[in-house]
């Protein structure tokens, strides 16, 4: 099958619609399919081979924070070019209203020159007012797409309510192998002393959840002095460090690649995911599930959807520190439990391996594109 | 002059409406399109699923009541009344014994699939999460169109030609049993 897939946000900086793209790519040529992926660059160097330039990038302003999209004639033309050069059996086009080479695309596409459409929304908030203003002109675009596919129930439930008509959910995918096979680190591996706990996220996102974990660290070491924490992910660790009351209680990985990121899901005791709402998916849960640590986390609904209402992870009360250090004691408190969890956490996060991910997309295209 | 520029702003925004009434029918068509071809994709995926199981009935992996129970749901979903795909020719009210038939073998799968996984079992949920999308991508393109086509000034210019109002495939799938 002839595949187009593009991605609205620059491969330059990492994202989670990025990472997304590259892996599904990735394993439908694995599969013997021909995929092209048009994302934002300037420059094709910087992109992996099977990706094509899209335009120039520029850095705006756009629902919050800075993104790093492409748009204007002379990208618009440029989309227009690849999609009749592709051939293409299906366009995989990813978040369809970020207004960036994704809505040019679907802009352009008409049936005989793409095939049909197929759309996968990601975000679970679309609220802004721009959105609602402009939504009309997008309407006549969003009415292209043949499927449309959600990574979440959350993200689902947003396109009901905020785009109309329905979806299909299919998770993110998860190459979970690599969490599972992935070599621990004797400096990050916990003793019955001194267990080790683990969170991975953005450092200046309060929503991540950094100023709860800040909380629960004292708690914890309250009952267990030494109790370790292990904190990874980018941002500004001074004004992260500022809100301990014992600095060195919590050591600051910094940002880690993803080879360090497997060893250290691998090697911690528990993984805490202390964050406050906005999250579509959680994807982070699903790696650390597959890596075999057991999961505490904060219960909002993604977070319990993917940790079976309980059964895979414990859930605490959203933004309840107190709470948040009791599944967190009781876990380390009890190995026999923690093992139990961790296991039965890594055979749920099959569910998530590209593998059956990707098949799940392939039967998409196929149903849209009459196999 | 001033007759001129009131001539002038008139035909101005008549080439405005024209232009509006053209994208419209263009969106109008498009949807119907879509509708007929997921319909066609929908009909194509039943007959599948009616298909495999039936043989997956005939396998002898099933005792011999669940297998008749589900050869029986089979064999009605492959002998009811297919109504063609074009908005144009079909009618609903045909529609409405199909749906009864396709939820019955929803039904008489959910009750007669074992527990394990054996070789044409596969077949079979392949067939029915197949069933499920294609079902779901039909249903979302014909919210789209009634949407459009209950639009005050499509009804009034008549935008839509004589083609009829789809309706949802309303049916049970393996998603809701």
């Amino acid at each position: 099958m002839r595949i187009g897939i593009v991605c609205p946000y620059s491969f330059d900086v990492p994202g989670g619609v990025q990472f997304h793209v590259r892996d599904l790519a990735e394993h439908l040529i694995g599969l013997g399919h021909h995929v092209r992926v048009l994302a934002p660059a300037d420059d094709p160097a910087t992109l992996p081979p099977f990706a094509d330039p899209g335009g120039n990038v520029v850095a705006v302003p756009y629902n919050g924070s800075v993104a790093r999209l492409s748009f204007g004639p002379v990208t618009a033309a440029r989309v227009r070019r690849w999609l009749v050069e592709g051939e293409f059996d299906v366009l995989h086009v990813h978040e369809p209203l970020s207004p960036s080479t994704s809505l040019l695309a679907l802009w352009a596409a008409t049936e005989a020159v793409t095939g049909p459409l197929v759309a996968t929304f990601h975000t679970a908030n679309l609220r802004s007012r721009a959105m609602q203003t402009a939504f009309p002109l997008l309407r006549p675009s969003l009415e292209k797409i043949s499927a449309r596919i959600a990574v979440s129930e959350d993200a689902r439930r947003t396109v009901v309510e905020h785009v109309g008509g329905d979806a299909v959910v299919i998770p993110n995918g998860v190459f979970t192998r690599s969490f599972a096979d992935a070599p621990r680190r004797p400096e990050w591996t916990g003793a019955a002393e001194r267990p080790v706990v683990a969170f991975v996220g953005r450092l200046d996102e309060p929503r991540k959840g950094l100023p709860l974990l800040c909380e629960v660290v004292p708690l914890v070491r309250a009952v267990l002095p030494g109790a370790r924490f292990l904190v990874a992910g980018r941002g500004d660790v001074t004004a992260a460090r500022d809100l301990l009351e014992d600095p060195s209680a919590v050591e600051f990985l910094g940002a880690i690649d993803d080879a360090a990121k497997e060893s250290l899901l691998a090697s911690a005791d528990v993984y805490l995911a202390p964050h406050t709402g906005g999250e579509s998916f959680g994807i982070v849960l699903v790696e650390a599930m597959a890596a075999g640590v057991a999961v505490a986390a904060a219960d909002l609904g993604a977070f319990r959807r993917v940790l079976g209402d309980g059964e895979f992870g414990r859930l605490f009360a959203v933004g309840d520190a107190r709470a948040a250090a009791d599944a967190v004691l009781d876990l380390l408190g009890d190995a026999e439990t923690r093992q139990d969890l961790a296991r039965a956490g890594q055979r749920a996060a099959d569910r998530y391996d590209w593998s059956v991910v990707a098949a799940e997309v392939l039967t998409v295209y196929e149903t849209v594109a009459g196999s | 002059m001033t007759a001129l520029t009131w001539g002038l702003v008139a035909l101005l925004a008549l080439a405005a409406l024209a232009w509006y009434l053209s994208a419209t029918a263009q969106r109008i068509d498009r949807l119907h399109r879509r509708v007929e071809t997921s319909r066609a994709a929908l009909d194509a995926e039943l007959t599948r699923r009616a298909s495999a199981a039936l043989e997956f009935s005939t396998s002898g992996v099933l005792d011999p009541a669940s297998a008749l129970v589900l050869a029986d749901a089979a064999t009605a979903s492959l002998d009811a009344p297919r109504t063609p795909a074009a908005l144009r020719d079909a009618n609903d009210a045909d529609d409405a014994q199909r749906w009864r038939v396709e939820s019955d073998l929803t039904w008489a799968l959910a009750a007669a699939l074992p527990e394990q996984d054996g070789e044409g079992l596969a077949r079979v949920l392949d067939a029915e999460r197949r069933v499920e999308l294609a079902r779901r991508f039909h249903n979302d393109a014909v919210v789209q169109t009634r949407r459009l086509r209950g639009k005050r000034i499509v009804r009034w210019a008549h935008l839509a030609g004589r083609a009829r109002v789809p309706e949802t495939a309303d049916f049970l799938d393996a998603q809701e049993s």
